[in-house]
């Protein structure tokens, strides 16, 4: 494909060390975003694949264009999982100068991959396989010099694998129910980090400019939860004395992230100058059932705290954890990692796609829609609540790359490799 | 998307120079002139414009020289020299009376000088104050320079440079127009428009003793640019002033310029040089333009297209050659280049990283924003992977190897400036010498660059572009 991706696919063996390159020409053969991938996927699944990837809109003027993927193994059935890189993680992916990053084979001892204009570098992560995601995140952040790096990263190295982890996206929740972190611990891979000051072509680019920005003139901004279903709408509500502001995804009129801040005022805009202030929550679901449990919002985002930083999918860690324990803690950290060592949770049973929307797993309706989602590169909630048909940004694909590709033919493509 | 520059050096009167200096190269019976660029002391970044602008034209026989080089006789042989934006005050001081004299033998033996923004200040004969006595090539003066300049609207740092008991100032920054005088040569680019624009960044007004020396006005527009001056009275300053202007000088030509006409973004503006250049070397040796110059193989134009003879000719010079098949000598040249890949792009995101600091710098009288070490870098890394292309001799991996040494020290002490930075704490010193090591760097590997263009043409490998 001529347009909207720049560079090879990248190999990376964990296992030799070595990186290799290939015309990624999947992309012609299946279509650009999960399809491509998929088939990628498909092909190196004997090396316990992490696939990497963008939709074909990824980064562009699209609104919402925020959505990037991996790949990984589901660990109970073997089949395919696909977790959103979303925030500003997925423009990184599709600037980082690769179309597709594909890591297999296991290391030796602790690394990290390093992606950036087209070098894909295995680095020692060896200094830093206990530290949490978050310290993990600035260190590497630090490292390479600059804070718009993005980090793909898991918990502490600790041997302990009876409890669900989840990958984090810089500091934050990535909605992964454990398969990204499970793929990552078995490759001894802390994390992947992006960066790319890449450039990508339209066919037309003029035109698909100008019919991007029809699209954003017609989508009415909304906030909170309440984007993506009642129940979480009721969320919003309970956390409401806590936001702070709400933070939306690259690109999106939409903000559905709130950020809350429970160290600090958070009526006041300013920082009081606390390293760290609160928050930002990227999903809703474990929240839910701290508020079940009777946590109140400010236990509750301790707990949802300690999971982001120690890696734990917070909804399994939500189910086990009881309001005592934290209000008998001095330390929410240790306590919640005791909690982990004291549970055998296996990761929930999980269709081809994370879901943040309805939480019915298996609903044709989301796995169509995010087919959609992943082959476009734009949010699925976006695809949703913009009022606006799939059918007319699929309308775009010819402007973006001479191809015109429709759900039928997406379908088609997709249906080849499952 | 295409970026700016693409499209920009895709701008077709600039082609058409391209072929001429192209054919030049080709087939010898025009000259293709060995060109000096000044990056020492004093240049800022912008000399790497002119790089922009030889590779664009074709013209591959580029020397990178600092005062030291002029001094040891780097000028001798060469054709013309260009000399760029920056600090002047400090280029006349590190080049002093010796490097005058022989910039000023240089054009008498038929050199062809172009001094934009410092380099223009630099030549003017009344701009004669201290260290700036011995070089006066151009007879004229800078007419931007007063007792007591009125506080300007923004842009504090930028609008000032004091000169002896006066100060230099600038009541525009950023984007002019560029305007035909009515009389006298013209270039060709004023037949296709009235006015072209140009950046202006703290260059001179001219005030030139000679009227005929004149070839472009100063107009002025109110987009893309900074009025540190209200608008009126920016124009009423500006309006009709000479901006360009050329004058003879022995055997040679000196050209002054107070906008960049050789910014990359300007095609239109830099087509003035390409000209002037092409024709004082191949037409008149002392002359200036083409306007009244028959070609007797070239039409230039029929009204605002090209003949199609002049597309025949530039199809059938260059035909492309078949790539010579990989050897292991090659793949060792290919790990060599992608370890400056590497080490390239790790300096550029801290350069990004930098340029989300609230911080510049003065060094000298110039200022220095994070945003023009990374210029620098990207003088770099847009060259890599067409110079990867073209790298089939593996005489050149010794010194690829030094390259990306010197820049893997460069991304460290970025990374440093950057700690100093977030720590609060003072950063000039070690500003000045990353700045110093940057500009070696970008010579270094510029000089190799546009030597591998220039064998691998001679190879019979297709012209960049
Ligand atoms: S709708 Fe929400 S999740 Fe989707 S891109 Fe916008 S802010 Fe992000």
């Amino acid at each position: 494909m001529d347009y909207m991706y720049s560079g090879d696919l990248a190999i990376i063996d964990l296992e030799s060390g070595e990186v290799d390159f290939r015309e990624f020409t999947e992309l012609d053969d299946y279509g650009p975003g999960f399809s491509s991938c998929l088939a990628v996927f498909k092909e190196y699944e004997e090396s316990d694949p992490v696939v990497i990837g963008s939709g074909l809109f990824t980064g562009t003027t699209v609104p919402a264009s925020c959505l990037g993927f991996v790949l990984a193994k589901d660990s109970d059935s073997d089949r395919v999982f696909t977790v959103p890189l979303n925030l500003y993680a997925g423009v990184e992916v599709k600037f980082s100068g690769f179309s597709a990053v594909a890591i297999i084979g296991n290391a030796s001892s602790p690394v990290y991959v390093w992606l950036h204009d087209g070098v894909a570098d295995v680095l020692d992560a060896s200094n830093f396989a206990s530290s949490d995601t978050w310290n993990t995140t600035d260190l590497i952040r630090s490292e390479m010099g600059d804070r718009l790096v993005q980090v793909i990263s898991c918990g502490p190295f600790d041997n302990s694998h009876q409890f669900p982890k989840s990958a984090s996206i810089n500091y934050w929740g990535s909605l992964d129910p454990g398969h990204v972190a499970a793929s990552f611990f078995r490759k001894n891979l802390k994390a992947v980090a992006i960066r790319g000051l890449g450039m990508i072509d339209a066919a037309d680019p003029d035109a698909f400019f100008s019919s991007s920005l029809e699209f954003l003139k017609r989508c009415k901004p909304e906030n909170g939860f309440a984007l993506w279903n009642e129940q979480a709408a009721k969320i919003d509500e309970w956390v409401m004395p806590l936001v702070h502001r709400y933070r939306s995804c690259y690109g999106c009129p939409m903000a559905c992230f709130p950020f809350l801040k429970y160290r600090e005022q958070p009526s006041v805009l300013s920082s009081e100058g606390v390293e760290e202030p609160g928050i930002l929550l990227t999903a809703y679901h474990a929240l839910k059932l701290l508020k079940e449990k009777g946590f109140n919002p400010k236990e509750a985002m301790g707990v949802l705290e300690a999971c982001l930083k120690m890696g734990l999918e917070a909804i399994a860690l939500s189910s086990v954890i009881e309001p005592d324990a934290i209000k008998a803690s001095e330390n929410i950290v240790e306590t919640v990692k005791t909690i982990q060592k004291e549970n055998r949770i296996a990761i929930a049973p999980s269709a081809m796609f994370a879901n943040w929307y309805s939480g019915e797993e298996n609903s044709a309706f989301w796995e169509t829609l995010n087919r959609a989602a992943y082959t476009l590169g734009i949010c699925p909630i976006f695809l949703i609540k913009s009022g606006i048909d799939i059918s007319e940004f699929y309308r775009l694909s010819g402007l973006a790359c001479q191809t015109d590709f429709d759900q039928e033919s997406v379908d088609a493509s997709i249906n080849r490799l499952i | 998307m295409s970026s700016r520059f693409e499209r920009a050096a895709r701008y077709p009167l600039f082609t058409l120079y391209r072929e001429l200096f192209a054919r030049a190269l080709k087939d010898g019976n025009l000259l293709a002139p060995g060109i000096a660029v000044y990056t020492g002391s004093g240049a800022s970044h912008s000399w790497i414009w002119f790089a922009d602008l030889f590779e664009r034209l074709c013209l591959y026989d580029i020397s990178f020289l600092s005062e030291t080089d002029i001094f040891s006789g780097a000028l001798n042989g060469k054709d013309a020299f260009f000399i760029g934006g920056g600090d002047t005050l400090e280029m006349a001081c590190a080049l002093g009376g010796k490097g005058a004299r022989l910039i000023s033998n240089f054009v008498a033996n038929g050199g062809f000088y172009y001094g934009s923004c410092a380099g223009a200040y630099l030549v003017l004969s009344g701009v004669d104050d201290g260290p700036f006595k011995p070089f006066n090539l151009f007879p004229g003066n800078m007419l931007n320079v007063m007792k007591n300049p009125p506080p300007p609207r923004c842009l504090q740092h930028k609008y000032t440079a004091p000169y002896g008991d006066r100060y230099v100032f600038h009541p525009v920054y950023g984007e002019v127009v560029i305007k035909k005088r009515e009389a006298g040569k013209v270039p060709l680019i004023f037949q296709i428009s009235n006015g072209i624009e140009a950046p202006l960044f703290g260059g001179p007004v001219i005030d030139s003793y000679v009227e005929d020396h004149v070839i472009a006005l100063y107009g002025i527009k109110r987009t893309r640019a900074a009025f540190l001056w209200e608008f009126q009275e920016a124009a009423r300053f500006l309006e009709g002033k000479p901006a360009v202007c050329a004058a003879p000088c022995g055997s040679g030509l000196v050209f002054v310029s107070g906008p960049h006409l050789e910014h990359p973004l300007y095609p239109a503006a830099s087509c003035v040089i390409a000209e002037a250049l092409f024709a004082h070397l191949n037409v008149y040796r002392s002359g200036c333009f083409l306007d009244d110059v028959q070609f007797p193989e070239i039409e230039f134009f029929s009204g605002w297209k090209y003949s199609e003879s002049v597309f025949e000719v530039a199809k059938n010079l260059h035909p492309w050659a078949q790539q010579p098949s990989t050897s292991s000598r090659e793949n060792n040249l290919k790990n060599v280049i992608y370890s400056l890949k590497r080490v390239l792009s790790n300096a550029r995101i801290v350069a990004y990283g930098l340029e989300k600091m609230p911080v510049a710098w003065k060094i000298g009288l110039k200022v220095w924003e994070p945003e023009k070490i990374r210029m620098l870098l990207e003088t770099a890394w847009v060259r890599v992977s067409s110079m990867s292309r073209r790298l089939i001799w593996d005489s050149y991996t010794e010194r690829l190897e030094n390259i990306t040494e010197m820049y893997s020290r460069i991304t460290s002490e970025l990374k440093n400036l950057l700690f100093l930075i977030e720590k609060g704490a003072d950063s000039d010193l070690e500003v000045r010498a990353l700045i110093g090591e940057l500009k070696k760097v970008t010579v270094a590997f510029l000089s190799l660059y546009f030597e591998v263009l220039k064998n691998s043409f001679q190879c019979g490998l297709p012209l960049n572009g």
